[in-house]
């Protein structure tokens, strides 16, 4: 058996070389940023330029970069978006929830052509629909206030859809043997529905918190003063007109990386489960 | 308990009609059977008394109370579903008490009643498992459990064994039948099994086409059909049809076979009338007046009983009991004797019995 397995070791190799080549050159950059942020700032292009396999290792190693960035408030900045991207989860999966669950259960008039804006309105870019909804919130003397934040992004076209997708496979009978029960609306949604779609709503929770944590464009729009900064937009306050910490910018950075990763680790299976649309088994 | 009256009783959806003004009273403690081929709507007709569907037209009264526009839970009824429809995340405790908190009955009350529901279908060590960790006669068992404790008036049981395999089958329609005897509540059950129909039935509704072909209890169907729709649908093997001719005399002569019966019917209709012959395979005689002679095609021996069967020229297969038919084979000649007592004469254009 022996040959055989180096013949295949040997006859794999190119491909396995290749692989590896094209995941280092994906990981490196991000690797070199986390290593480099355990480092001093004036050390990490020294390495650079020339090239060293120094500019690699996490030395000289110091925490100066994160106890700066913790000093400079980013601890309050994690807290903010936090408080934003747990709030607009909670009532996004309470609104969307409902919503997918009426479209799929109830019967009303033009329900297929809302439930295609509502698919369409999901694949509209961000950037289409900004200044209509600058407007708005301004109109409603909300800018500079977190209500701006929240409000705007709990509804939510995809988590809709995947709600209405999940709650459509539940069978119908479940619905009727609750109604004879006596269990209205709410109750049955909450007690049914709900508790078997867990899957879905772990889905739609963390990509509605995802949302949040990555929103840029709309937290620097709706928050001129900056009093309350959310994740993204303090990270970019890293950057200073003159001079940039690149340490401590890239501390930020694994910060800002890590928190998702630290939540969606633990529940991947469920997120994929949902995604994918699971079935009922009886 | 209570009993149940509907009225006029039309479902349309849309331009499509399925019930057709159905009226109906079914007594206290009736054990009634909706039966009929797929699409005769009496699932729908079900659905309405439950309230899972608005009526189009006509009322619904349970226990003397019109319950037309009553919502479902405030009906008195409990359902058990062709799918069971067990709740899959609930404990079969939680499936059977879901009801029972959700209108917040007392808490001891509610066990009470739990545990004399589990007591009597047998779920006491069952109680803690979800329903996909149970076999399908289990699973039944407490579909039928979240409704006895309801305690309603009337139980609606929609095609509730057609899940189930032959032996359970025959196991739960005994148990079925106890429940009733035990309960005496109002039964009201769906099934296109003519079998089950006859075994479990104190009444039977005959449905086709969203109308009711006739109402009765299972031997006046079996014995006294009123159309060839009825008569074709209860018993198995079903009713013999030979379409025959009125001839001189009140005697009706087979088209297909040379064969002569004397009608024992009131009024016989003219000569010449066209009428079809109806007859059960178990009434074929050893010896008569008017013979049947024809070739075996086919032989059915079932142990207690044999079924010979016979291509009719032009017509569906004639099947015929043989109490002592162990030597018969395929192939063979037969000659057996209609007994006029036993003749159901139907008209040949209208299908209706002719007395």
């Amino acid at each position: 058996m022996k040959p055989i397995l180096g013949a295949r070791i040997l006859r794999n190799l190119p491909t396995t070389l290749l692989y590896i080549l094209v995941a280092v050159l994906f990981v490196l950059p991000l690797w070199w940023a986390a290593v480099s942020s355990f480092r001093p700032n004036d050390v990490i292009f020294r390495d650079l330029f020339p090239f060293s396999l120094r500019a690699l290792l996490p030395q000289p190693f110091t925490l100066d970069a994160y106890v700066a960035v913790f000093q400079k408030g980013f601890g309050s900045i994690i807290a903010n978006t936090m408080l934003v991207a747990g709030l607009t989860m909670i009532l996004g999966l309470i609104v969307n929830g409902a919503a997918g669950f009426a479209f799929a259960v109830f019967d009303f008039r033009y329900k297929k052509t809302i439930l295609s804006i509502v698919v369409i309105s999901f694949m509209l870019p961000f950037e289409a629909i900004a200044m209509p909804l600058y407007t708005v919130v301004q109109q409603l003397g909300w800018i500079d206030r977190v209500v701006a934040l929240i409000v705007p992004s709990v509804a939510n076209g995809l988590a809709i859809f995947l709600f209405y997708q999940f709650f459509q496979q539940v069978p119908k009978d479940y619905y009727e043997a609750a109604r004879l029960e006596g269990a209205g609306m709410l109750r049955i949604l909450w007690s049914i529905y709900i508790p078997l779609s867990m899957p879905t709503c772990i889905s739609a929770g963390l990509m509605l918190f995802i949302f949040q944590w990555e929103a840029f464009l709309w937290p620097l729009l709706a928050m001129p003063a900056q009093e309350f900064k959310v994740i993204q937009v303090g990270m970019a306050s890293f950057q200073e007109q003159y001079t940039t910490a690149w340490n401590e910018l890239f501390g930020v950075a694994v910060i800002t990386a890590l928190i998702p990763i630290v939540l969606l680790l633990p529940l991947q299976k469920f997120y994929v489960q949902g995604l994918a649309g699971s079935g009922i088994k009886g | 308990m209570s009993g149940l009256k509907l009225n006029n009783v039309t479902k349309s959806f849309g331009e499509v009609h399925v019930i057709h003004g159905v009226d109906l009273e079914i007594a206290d403690g009736e054990f009634v059977v909706f039966v009929g081929p797929s699409g005769c709507g009496k699932s729908t007709l079900m659905r309405l008394i439950a309230g899972l569907e608005t009526v189009s037209d006509g009322s619904i009264a349970i226990g003397g109370k019109d319950v037309t526009h009553v919502d479902p839970a405030k009906r008195g009824v409990a359902m058990v579903f062709q799918s069971y429809a067990l709740f899959p995340h609930m404990t079969v405790a939680e499936n059977i008490g879901f009801g029972m908190r959700v209108n917040k009955v007392p808490k001891d009350v509610a066990r009470q009643k739990l545990a004399k529901a589990a007591q009597t279908l047998q779920l006491e060590n069952l109680l803690g498992r979800k329903p996909s960790q149970l076999s399908g006669g289990q699973r039944q068992r407490v579909a039928i459990g979240r409704a006895i404790v309801r305690e309603p008036g009337v139980f609606l049981f929609d095609e509730p064994l057609s899940n189930l395999d032959a032996e359970l089958r025959v196991q739960m329609r005994v148990e079925l039948a106890a429940l009733h005897a035990n309960l005496k509540s109002t039964m009201i059950y769906v099934t296109h099994d003519q079998v089950e129909a006859m075994t479990l039935a104190d009444k039977i509704v005959v449905l086709r086409a969203g109308r009711i072909e006739q109402i009765g209890s299972p031997l006046e169907l079996y014995d006294d059909p009123d159309n060839l729709f009825v008569a074709g649908f209860l018993g198995s093997p079903k009713m013999n049809f030979f379409p025959a001719t009125i001839g001189d005399g009140s005697v009706a002569k087979l088209d297909h076979y040379p064969t002569s019966i004397d009608l024992a019917v009131g009024q016989p209709p003219a000569r010449g009338h066209k009428v079809i012959v109806g007859y059960r395979p178990e009434h074929f005689a050893a010896k008569g007046k008017a013979a049947l002679s024809l070739g075996i095609d086919a032989v059915e021996h079932l142990g207690s009983t044999t079924f010979a069967y016979a291509r009719q020229a032009g017509g569906e297969p004639i099947a015929i009991e043989l109490r002592e038919g162990r030597a018969a084979k395929t192939g063979e000649a037969l000659t057996t004797y209609f007994d006029p007592k036993h003749v159901r004469l139907f008209d040949g254009t209208t299908g209706n019995r002719i007395r």
